[in-house]
Parts: structure tokens; C-alpha cells; sequence
């Protein structure tokens, strides 16, 4: 039975965010300092994933709330507090990104001239290969994960870890990055189907 | 720069709906019908299970932000930035709490004798002017002060209205400016006249309001 679509927040939660921004459109500074202490380890987490660097990170954070802070009026509360947020730091992180080019071997994002590139209608089966060395470190592990979704244009990461990671639902994806739901399903199995490809020493 | 190159996806094929759970009720019993009878079909769910636990595992939705008390205090002085930026384009109106302090002969077309300018320079390091009028008093109510900044030409205008000229028995020809050595926030102003003799000393009482002192009559 597959996992259901984690929601990022109970409905207290929400209810919570929804008294604090109130409190912040009307100029309250301290509720925004509330929001702040709740979701600064998320939104850090998202802005590191993506950026691979704890200072940059931090500062990509800082500049998602402070976007947040100046755009507070806007929000309507018609998607989660936390969604519309996401849709801040995507955007900040994915300007960065864009701005810093940044690339395993160096090149633009351009996902048809990937050296990992998949052709459409591939086999993502497990091939008869070892089973990975058990005495590999969690640290390399997880720097083999993060360099392969690095490999991955901004759009694919952000998909695959608003997925992945936040355990965002579909809809929640779309309403963040501002697309329709088949394109964050398309995204998201050409993202999974990549990061297969690149990890394939890493299958069960 | 072409980024997301939708063209190079197949279809999503059932099964990924399937397990990340959006796949409607009415469609999933058929699914599971087909899965439990198709070895490859449940091998590549398999791998997408399998990636997307190494994924989970390996890259926490949450991570302790570092200086976590320096991020949050941080923020509250960039809003307080932006609280300032945001008075700076409007017009400050003179209280009208020390109209009593109106004395003829200090209204005179100097800035810095009808006005205290409380300015902040930001240390942060930018490419932009980083001083910041925080605020303006006119101890003359008919006085108002405007503060205009331009990041472009990196100047800050003050304007002043409703100012007289300076009566034939006072002629200030010169101020100074001190800083509180041990306050750096409290400030004094002093005009002199022609001979270098104190005029007039502005400076601020314990609630921060400011005080004129007149050496002589």
C-alpha cells in the first residue's frame, strides 16, 4: 500500500499560521519572529538541498523571509502558509542558482545535453549488479545524493524535493512552483527516472 | 537557458500515482489487481520506493539552522530597516509638543538649527548609501521637514518649510556636532557665533526629547 501524500502541518498548525500572519499583515513583528523560529529549519533545509552550502544556504533563507515579510499583505491563505512559502524560497533559490549556473561538470542547466541523460520510454529496472560496498559511509552516501540532484535543472530539483523530501502532495507542488499538475508529474518521473539512472550502483 | 526540457518526458505511467498516493479510490483496486500479476510492473515501483526511502533518509525536510538566535535577530533589524525606508518617503509633521520653545531668533535657513536629524549609518557592507534618516523634530510647529533619499545619486535631501530669517541680533556662522562617547546615539549640537562664542546647544533630555540651552540672553 503506497504511502499517502504527507501533509506538511495538522490542521492546528495551520490554524496557528493563519492568527500569525494576520498579526503580521498588521504590522506585528514579533508574529512574524514566531513564524520565523517555526519554519527557518525547513526552509534552510530547502535552500541547503538545493544550494549544497551551509553560508549561502543561510543566507538564501534570510532572504526567503524577508521576501516573506514584504509580501505578507499578499497572501490570501487560499494554499498553506508553509506552500506559499516554499514558493518563496524556491523562487529565491532558483534565481540564485540560475545566476550561479552551477553544474557537476561545469556546464548550464540543459537537461538534453546531460551526460545522465535518459531517453524517453527507458527501462528503470535494477540490472544484475553487486550490492553496494557495506562499508560505505553515511557521509558518502549522501554526498553521492546530493551531487546527483545537483545534476538535476533547478525545476527537477526543486519537484523532487518538495516530493521527496517535504512530502508535498501534487496539488501543493503546482500551487509552489506555479505550474499545472501534469507538469509537476512529468517533472517529477523524468526527475526520478534521471537520479535512477545516475544512482544505478545504488539499487536494491 | 533551457532548463526544463518537458518535451523529453514519457507519459507518467499509473504507478507513480499510485505510490505517492494520488491515485483515486476508484482506480486503485484495478491498479493492485495489475501489480500483483506483473513481476516488471512491481520491480520498477520497487526502484521508486527504494529512491525515494534513500532520498527521505539522506536530505532531512528540516535541519538545525546554524546561529539560530543571530538568524532570527537579524531578520528584525532588516524589517526595521524596511520599517525606516518605508517613513523615509513621508512627510514628517513638527510636533507640536515644545511649541513653546519658539523663539524667533532660531528659525534660520540652516538645516541643522531648526531640525534634529536622528541618522543611522549602517555598518552592513552594501554598494548602496546605507544612512538612513530615522527621523526628524522641528522644535517650531510651522516647520516642517521632509527627508528624501536617492539610492541612484546615493544622497539624502532634506527640505524645510515654513522657516523665517534669522533675526539681526543672532547671526550663527558656525555648529558643531558631538557624539556621546560612551553613548554613541546621544548627540549635541552647538552654533557659534562670529567670535566662536556658543550661540545656542541643542542636546536631548532623558526621554530623548530634545532641549535648547542658551549660554547668554
Amino acid at each position: 500500500m503506497p504511502a499517502a501524500a504527507a501533509a506538511p502541518e495538522t490542521e492546528e498548525d495551520a490554524v496557528l499560521d493563519i492568527d500569525l500572519v494576520r498579526r503580521c499583515q498588521a504590522g506585528d513583528t514579533r508574529a512574524f519572529d514566531a513564524l520565523v523560529t517555526k519554519y527557518r529549519g525547513r526552509v534552510y533545509a530547502m535552500a541547503y538541498h538545493l544550494v549544497q552550502n551551509e553560508t549561502e544556504a543561510w543566507d538564501l533563507a534570510q532572504e526567503s523571509f524577508i521576501k516573506a515579510w514584504r509580501a505578507v499583505s499578499s497572501f490570501k491563505g487560499d494554499s498553506a502558509f508553509y506552500t506559499w512559502l516554499f514558493r518563496i524560497t524556491h523562487n529565491v533559490a532558483y534565481d540564485w542558482l540560475r545566476k550561479k549556473k552551477i553544474r557537476a561538470d561545469g556546464n548550464e542547466f540543459d537537461d538534453s545535453r546531460a551526460d545522465h541523460g535518459v531517453a524517453a520510454g527507458a527501462e528503470t529496472v535494477a540490472r544484475a549488479v553487486p550490492a553496494p560496498d557495506t562499508a560505505m559511509k553515511q557521509a558518502e552516501l549522501g554526498q553521492r545524493i546530493r551531487e546527483a540532484i545537483a545534476q538535476l535543472s533547478p525545476d527537477h530539483q526543486q519537484v523532487i524535493l518538495l516530493r521527496e523530501v517535504e512530502g508535498l502532495a501534487y496539488e501543493e507542488i503546482a500551487s509552489a512552483m506555479k505550474c499545472s499538475v501534469g507538469t509537476v508529474m512529468s517533472r517529477l518521473f523524468y526527475a526520478r527516472k534521471k537520479l535512477q539512472e545516475i544512482l544505478h550502483d545504488l539499487r536494491p | 537557458m533551457k532548463t526544463t526540457p518537458e518535451n523529453q518526458d514519457a507519459t507518467p505511467p499509473d504507478w507513480m500515482r499510485w505510490l505517492d498516493g494520488e491515485m483515486p479510490a476508484a482506480e486503485r483496486a484495478a491498479f493492485e489487481r495489475e501489480l500483483a500479476g506483473d513481476p516488471g510492473l512491481q520491480a520498477e515501483v520497487e526502484a521508486a520506493r527504494h529512491l525515494s526511502a534513500m532520498l527521505k533518509q539522506e536530505l532531512p525536510a528540516e535541519m538545525s539552522i546554524p546561529h539560530a538566535d543571530f538568524f532570527n535577530s537579524q531578520i528584525q533589524v532588516r524589517l526595521s530597516q524596511i520599517e525606516a525606508e518605508e517613513r523615509r518617503s513621508v512627510p514628517v509633521a513638527a510636533s507640536p509638543w515644545l511649541g513653546w520653545l519658539r523663539m524667533p531668533w532660531l528659525i534660520g535657513a540652516a538645516a541643522v538649527v531648526v531640525a534634529l536629524l536622528a541618522v543611522r549609518r549602517d555598518e552592513a557592507p552594501s554598494s548602496e548609501s546605507n544612512t538612513l534618516v530615522m527621523s526628524t523634530y522641528a522644535p517650531n510647529p510651522k516647520v516642517v521637514v521632509n527627508a528624501f533619499h536617492s539610492e541612484a545619486a546615493e544622497a539624502t535631501v532634506l527640505m524645510l518649510e515654513g522657516l523665517e530669517e534669522l533675526p539681526a541680533d543672532r547671526k550663527v556662522v558656525g555648529w558643531h556636532l558631538d557624539s556621546g562617547l560612551t553613548d554613541p546615539a546621544s548627540m549635541s549640537t552647538a552654533f557659534s557665533g562670529p567670535s566662536g562664542e556658543v550661540e545656542v546647544v541643542m542636546t536631548r533630555d532623558a526621554r530623548n526629547q530634545p532641549r535648547l540651552w542658551v549660554p547668554r540672553s
